[in-house]
């Protein structure tokens, strides 16, 4: 299924531009190529049968002429001399003579300057002519002329065969040089592409490998490059002054921890600082991560994970959490769920949903863990948020009404939609009069 | 047990100076990377605390140059970025432990205890610990409390083993829960709490003479039950 739409993506004009231009030039050379036989068919061959139209019409003209002049007698006696001169054939028939050398002659021949085509067997040759005849009506009678064609017929048939063939595999060529051609192309597109993907994905020192001189697409290769130059340069930049701030901001608060530290020992009292001072740096780091999950730059150590695991992990360690809210938490497994993904940070996430589910769905709530073959579901009967508030919960900062209440910085959820979306996988968050339910799924592949 | 301390702060080196001194710990100091890596090679010790950020010569690189010379001293990297990567890097270039500023001294002096004890670990694997009246085989896999089966469930088990392994001191819930838990993570104050109170009850309910004191801000210490009645 997958490698056929792919070939039908890579053949499918409106989805490659290249593609759609080869086909756009083969119809064109092909047009070109058909016009071009036809004139030249015209102007050999058409030339030639035209030719003999006037030879037969010029006959004609001469047949009538000698009928007017002669009376009967010695119009046909002139006709039988002529009849021995040049490539003309002269066949009539009279009451009293009768001259045919052909064993079959139509009856639908027509008057000239309409002919007509057709084979006989040549006996004194033994050959098969083809001749093309018309009728001259004189006051003496019908009189048939013909000539030999069947020369100029070969020419046409051979002329049309080749034309044929000629037309068939330059459309042939046209169409494989076109496609390789685009292929080519195509291949160098689709590398600018995987090249450009990988920067999004937060590898800023992909670059575009290219040659020193060259067409277009080497021009835009370096400037893709001299593009992606400048970003890293400013990302290292904005990286050196904000790992200077951490650490600027770090030592001192060191400074500060130990020694709050060691005086808690002796005075308890102080501990209720070093957690709010553990809170404020809990939050600095948290600003920091999600920044940088958010910007790519963030790198993930992939490894399959079992979510059942990871799952099973986390009831053990929230459960305690939960029973001290009288709240139950169930698994629902219908199916095994493995992603490819960075452990901690999945492990955050779903730590982050659950954790919030314990704290808000109130004292006394079911939590439903559902693990299925392509996504984890986590719903309480709680009583949800508003539905105006649903696109909120992911932004930064921002706590619903029921969370302003509760201990925390406003930053879980929007955590959880930065690893989701590092990791391909969807975030969905649904509220409703039976509760609250997120979701986490394996994206489109 | 000899310690080189480099960390070019003046005030957290003097502290940590005093600190590592009252753990009976012999202490040398270096201001920047050029000094550590010349008192480095020169003298035996038995771990380095090395800042990352140092002055003159950056942590990563006094690291890598130590190694060069073939020195294997256990080394423990303080770092104020707390990014994956840079955790990744520091421990390839040969750091045996790693740890974010601001840290807890309780953290750190745990962490270089262990990177000091780990060579001797495998040598001589212990098989049970106990503290008063309880007892934990993690052979076997049992705890009791004076005869009496403790029932645990298997992280309560590497809990209580964990707090065994360092009792008398004071251990970090982050401490605690890397280790527990195996997730490079914090979880918050309240659910690892959460997890200490049952196991509090449950040795209580069999009568443990242990106590596991909760300091707030820092951490929680297993120690002999203190009598308070006197």
């Amino acid at each position: 299924m997958i490698v056929n739409s792919n070939l039908w993506q890579q053949f499918n004009p409106r989805f490659s531009s290249v593609w759609r231009l080869t086909l756009a030039f083969a119809t064109i050379t092909s047009v070109v190529l058909v016009l071009c036989v036809v004139l030249i068919y015209q102007l050999l061959l058409g030339e030639q049968t035209r030719q003999v139209e006037r030879r037969l019409n010029a006959e004609q003209v001469r047949i009538e002429g000698l009928a007017n002049e002669f009376d009967k007698t010695s119009f046909f006696q002139q006709l039988a001399v002529f009849r021995n001169e040049g490539d003309i054939l002269i066949f009539w028939q009279s009451d009293d003579e009768q001259f045919q050398q052909l064993s079959f002659l139509p009856n639908d021949i027509p008057k000239l300057p309409n002919t007509l085509e057709f084979p006989v067997l040549d006996t004194q040759r033994g050959q098969i002519r083809l001749l093309t005849t018309g009728i001259v009506n004189t006051q003496h009678g019908n009189v048939v002329i013909a000539t030999a064609t069947e020369h100029l017929s070969r020419l046409i048939t051979e002329f049309k065969t080749i034309a044929t063939w000629a037309c068939l595999v330059s459309l042939l060529l046209t169409c494989v040089f076109g496609y390789i051609f685009a292929r080519r192309h195509l291949r160098r597109v689709n590398y600018f592409n995987d090249v450009v993907e990988q920067v999004q994905k937060g590898d800023l020192s992909a670059r575009v490998i290219h040659k020193q001189q060259g067409d277009e697409f080497v021009k835009l290769a370096k400037h893709i490059n001299t593009m992606l130059d400048t970003i890293e340069e400013n990302f290292a930049l904005v990286q050196g002054i904000t790992d200077n701030i951490a650490h600027d901001l770090k030592t001192p608060l060191t400074r500060l921890r130990l020694q709050l530290e060691q005086q808690a020992v002796k005075q308890p009292e102080l501990g209720l600082e070093i957690e709010q001072l553990d809170t404020v740096l809990h939050t600095f780091d948290a600003m920091l991560k999600l920044t940088r999950l958010e910007h790519g730059q963030f790198p993930l150590k992939l490894e399959p994970i079992n979510c059942q695991t990871l799952i099973n992990d986390l009831i053990e360690i929230l459960e305690p959490s939960a029973q001290q809210n009288q709240q139950h938490i169930s698994v629902i497994n219908q199916g095994n769920l493995v992603l490819q993904g960075d452990k901690n940070l999945l492990f955050q996430a779903l730590f982050n949903l659950i954790e919030n589910a314990i704290k808000y769905a109130g004292n006394g709530a079911a939590i439903h863990i559902t693990l299925t073959s392509n996504h984890i579901n986590i719903s309480d009967n709680g009583n949800g948020v508003k539905t105006a508030q649903l696109s909120q919960l992911t932004k930064r900062f921002y706590r619903g009404d029921p969370a302003r209440q509760k201990e925390g910085f406003g930053l879980g959820l929007a955590t959880v939609k930065a690893i989701c979306e590092r990791h391909q996988l969807v975030l969905t968050l649904q509220s409703d009069e039976l509760g609250f339910t997120s979701a986490i799924s394996k994206g489109r592949e | 047990m000899k310690l080189l301390l480099v960390e070019d702060d003046k005030q957290n080196r003097e502290f940590l100076y005093k600190a590592f001194s009252e753990l009976g710990y012999t202490v040398d100091t270096a201001q920047d990377g050029q000094q550590a890596l010349l008192i480095a090679t020169c003298e035996e010790h038995d771990a380095i605390v090395l800042d990352r950020m140092l002055p003159k010569l950056d942590g990563l690189q006094v690291l890598a140059a130590l190694r060069a010379t073939g020195k294997t001293t256990p080394v423990l990297i303080l770092s104020a970025l707390d990014k994956v990567d840079d955790r990744v890097a520091g421990l390839k270039a040969g750091g045996d432990d790693y740890l974010i500023k601001p840290f807890a001294f309780s953290e750190l002096a745990i962490r270089v205890e262990n990177i000091i004890k780990r060579p001797f670990h495998n040598q001589s694997p212990q098989t049970a610990l106990s503290l008063a009246n309880v007892n934990l085989d993690f052979r076997h896999h049992k705890a009791d409390v004076a005869g009496q089966t403790l029932n645990l469930q298997p992280k309560e088990f590497k809990l209580l083993h964990f707090l065994l392994d360092h009792k008398n001191k004071l251990v970090t819930r982050t401490l605690l829960f890397e280790s527990v838990w195996e997730y490079n993570f914090d979880p918050g104050t309240n659910v690892i709490d959460v997890h200490i109170a049952r196991l509090r009850k449950k040795l209580s309910l069999l009568g443990a003479k242990v106590q596991i004191e909760t300091i707030r801000g820092v951490g929680y210490r297993l120690q002999v039950e203190q009598n308070n009645d006197c």
